[in-house]
């Protein structure tokens, strides 16, 4: 669309009509989700709870689990550290409410984990491990369930769904089948829809 | 018997301005710029029109060393563009009969 005139430059109605599709449809494409996280956060989250699955199946040396453990200690900070680049390297020129509205989700998904941990603390005295994996799964599954529905992406719905599914089911185990079904949630509630969001971006 | 349009959002560079802000919370002056294939002067120009009207809202402020201006648009300015989405439609609806 082309209009460098400073006068008002009146238009028909065809034209007002093509004008508002262009716009709404450059809207949708320039602020559509990339995934890039979901895509980062979901590996890290998988090798943390697919390794923490491993090392508790199979017989390592104490280097090897020493090895397993760090890489995860690294990874997670690796994955900070380029989430607050990302986040700083996207600043977008216009704010979205969809983006508002995820910041606020996930922001208090955070908070809500730490809440969570002082509160077994002061009931507990101590961190139960076993209880606090499914809670975790529960808080998760809540806030990819209400991402999903922001975004209005049926795979991220659905993700949460069994990422709750999942959560229950791991009360009833123990940790190590915990962590095996905490992997496949990370499976299906991040690094898949990641991937499709990151496919579908500029389509 | 067609309903009026809203003279002012029957432009071009005005319409669009009000149609990708219509959709988000606030935008910068350069993403504007971007979208809408126009000057800087006739995109501030027309911005300014919309402010006067009461239509958009204007922020000037910086960053780092650099000017920034962000727009929103404002009750007023939703309210006259529904209208003006209605009256289109409707106009289309009539056309079709």
């Amino acid at each position: 669309m082309d209009a460098t005139n400073k006068e008002s430059n009146i238009i028909d109605e065809n034209q007002s009509l093509t004008v508002i599709k262009e716009m709404i449809a450059v809207s949708r494409i320039k602020l559509r989700q990339d995934g890039i996280l979901f895509i980062v956060w979901g590996w890290v989250l998988f090798y943390v709870s697919f390794s923490g699955f491993i090392t508790r199946s199979i017989v390592l040396t104490y280097q090897m689990n020493r090895i397993i453990s760090r890489l995860g200690i690294i990874l997670g900070a690796a994955a900070a550290l380029f989430t607050i680049y990302y986040l700083i390297k996207q600043r977008k020129k216009v704010q979205t409410y969809i983006g508002v509205s995820l910041r606020y989700v996930w922001t208090s998904l955070f908070l809500s984990t730490v809440l969570v941990n002082l509160i077994q603390m002061n009931v507990l005295h101590s961190i139960n491990f076993e209880l606090q994996h499914p809670l975790f799964m529960v808080l998760m599954a809540f806030a990819v369930t209400v991402t999903g529905g922001i975004l209005r992406h049926r795979l991220i719905i659905i993700g949460g769904a069994v990422f709750g599914a999942l959560a229950l089911t791991a009360s009833y185990l123990g940790l190590k089948e915990q962590l095996l079904l905490e992997a496949v949630a990370w499976v299906i509630a991040f690094i898949v829809p990641g991937h499709i969001l990151f496919a579908k971006r500029n389509k | 018997m067609f309903k009026e349009l809203d003279p002012l959002l029957h432009s071009q560079v005005r319409l669009a301005i009000m149609s990708l802000l219509i959709g988000v919370k606030s935008a910068e002056f350069s993403w504007l710029l971007e979208n809408i294939n126009t000057t800087k002067g006739n995109l501030s120009f027309q911005i300014g029109k919309l402010k006067e009207a009461g239509y958009v809202a204007v922020d000037k402020s910086f960053r780092g060393n650099y000017p920034l201006t962000t727009c929103r648009i404002t009750e007023k300015g939703a309210n006259a563009y529904q209208e003006y989405v209605a009256a289109i439609e409707e106009y289309f609806k009539q056309i079709k009969k």
